[in-house]
């Protein structure tokens, strides 16, 4: 056997163990995703992989197919949980990865209506936490020089050791990002308890707008009267300029900054009432939610 | 004689701000400077777009991350010449997305925020779950959204939510 064949073998090993725990999402005849089985019954996949449906027919790995349900989501950390309406074959659980560093390899293992996806690359980057756009906390920020299958998304990115680095999933322009193990770990454990991870809530609606000769704001279009905004004597038409002493670009910036782990934080607020100079200090709410 | 044009670049990925620091050198007539200085910001949509935003926060072109020198220089002389040249992509439609709403969408839309399923929203306005999976299906479909977390992210982004 030469190394070669070897180096192939191990590979194809890995590729089979994985699929083990790795399903298709199907919904309404189109292939939404893959995903991983998750604990007893429960199906891990990546937010943005879902399209727009409350029911889905799952795959399995034994060749059986199951209805499952949505049984929670996090847009801010593209993480969606389904609950299986059958028995999923027992699985060992996946191990986590730890310290994922550049240049390693990295095997994405997806599934498709018709079998297993594998593609492989390496770790392109991986540096510290970082904030989604819409304020989620990304335990990490790994990109992967990997040419990912649009059916592989939501199912497994491992190590050559296979240990899960998390889910695979689309940054802008097609590049695969990687949630890591850990952040699945910590929403997926929020997600099945009460289907939902809350967000932060200000309770106003804001619009970019140009401040004196060459800064910007967000001035304050709509207001939540019973909201925590109003509660800490923000009005409309204030322009927030400011926060905790950092400039406010945009609407953007605001959104970043209204993750789940907001909720209950206190913000010092720079703003501009009638052009003068004011002060707020906000305590971030809770989106409401039903 | 040369006009400065004072651009800052915003761009959240590393690549997509490599690429575009490229674009700018060598230009005689624009100026890269602090986010606070800027007639022109250059940023991202989040889907790899770029994006060019005048000082008042008008978005005033949306280019192609592959576009080329002449091209990206150009469009930012005419946004600084206060030219809108921003042609809208198929899955992102105009800035009048709250007028294309409907006020029932509307009111869908802040169920939607809410987190609320069909059979939620069917409940809280009185209508049938068909209904107001219609009524969801219009929204994403005015919106340009994927799904419903990207509709909601289009809303909060733009103003038709309260965040």
């Amino acid at each position: 056997m030469t190394i070669l064949s070897q180096f192939s073998d191990a590979f194809a090993a890995l590729v089979a163990k994985t699929a083990e725990r790795v399903v298709a999402i199907d919904a309404g005849g189109r292939q939404a995703a893959s995903g991983l089985l998750w604990g007893p019954g429960l199906v891990v996949t990546a937010d943005e992989a879902l399209v727009d449906e409350q029911r889905f027919s799952v795959n399995l790995p034994d060749g059986r197919t199951a209805g499952a349900t949505l049984a929670g989501r996090d847009p801010s950390t593209d993480i969606a949980l389904l609950r299986l309406e059958a028995e999923a074959p027992g699985s060992a659980a996946f191990q986590p990865a730890s310290d994922t560093r550049p240049g390693e390899l990295a095997i994405a293992v997806g599934r498709s209506r018709t079998g297993v996806i594998a593609s492989v690359g390496i770790v392109k980057e991986a540096s510290g936490s970082w904030h989604s756009s819409m304020g989620g906390l990304i335990d990490q920020r790994i990109t992967l020089d990997l040419d990912l299958d649009r059916c592989a998304h939501g199912g497994a990115v491992m190590t050559a050791e296979g240990e899960l680095v998390g889910l695979a999933a689309f940054a802008p322009r097609r590049q695969a990002l990687v949630i890591p193990a850990a952040t699945v770990t910590r929403v997926t454990e929020r997600l099945a308890a009460s289907g939902t991870v809350g967000r932060g809530y200000a309770g106003l609606s804001l619009h970019p707008v140009r401040v004196g000769e060459n800064r910007t704001g967000v001035m304050v279009m709509q207001l939540d009267e019973t909201g925590p905004a109003a509660r800490s004597g923000i009005r409309m038409g204030d322009v927030v300029v400011a926060w905790n002493g950092e400039p406010v670009r945009g609407v953007r910036d605001v959104l970043r900054r209204l993750g789940p782990d907001a909720v209950g934080t206190n913000v010092d607020l720079d703003l501009l009432r009638a052009g003068e100079p004011a002060k707020a200090d906000l305590t971030i709410g809770e989106r409401p939610t039903r | 004689m040369t006009v400065s044009i004072r651009v800052a670049v915003a761009l959240a990925e590393a690549e997509l701000a490599e690429r575009v620091a490229l674009l700018l050198a060598e230009t005689a007539d624009i100026e890269q400077v602090d986010s606070d200085a800027a007639d022109i910001t250059i940023s991202d949509d989040g889907r790899g777009m770029i994006e060019i935003v005048t000082d008042v926060g008008t978005l005033a072109a949306v280019l192609s991350p592959h576009v080329d020198r002449e091209i990206f220089t150009a469009a930012l002389r005419l946004v600084a010449a206060g030219f809108i040249i921003s042609i809208p992509a198929p899955d992102d439609p105009a800035d009048q997305t709250e007028s294309l709403l409907t006020p029932r969408e509307s009111e869908v839309m802040a169920l939607l925020a809410s987190g609320a399923s069909n059979k939620a929203i069917a409940r809280e306005l009185g209508i049938s779950p068909n209904t107001a999976k219609f009524h969801v299906a219009a929204v994403l479909a005015k919106l340009g959204a994927r799904n419903r977390s990207d509709a909601v992210a289009i809303a909060m982004r733009r103003g038709l939510v309260l965040i």
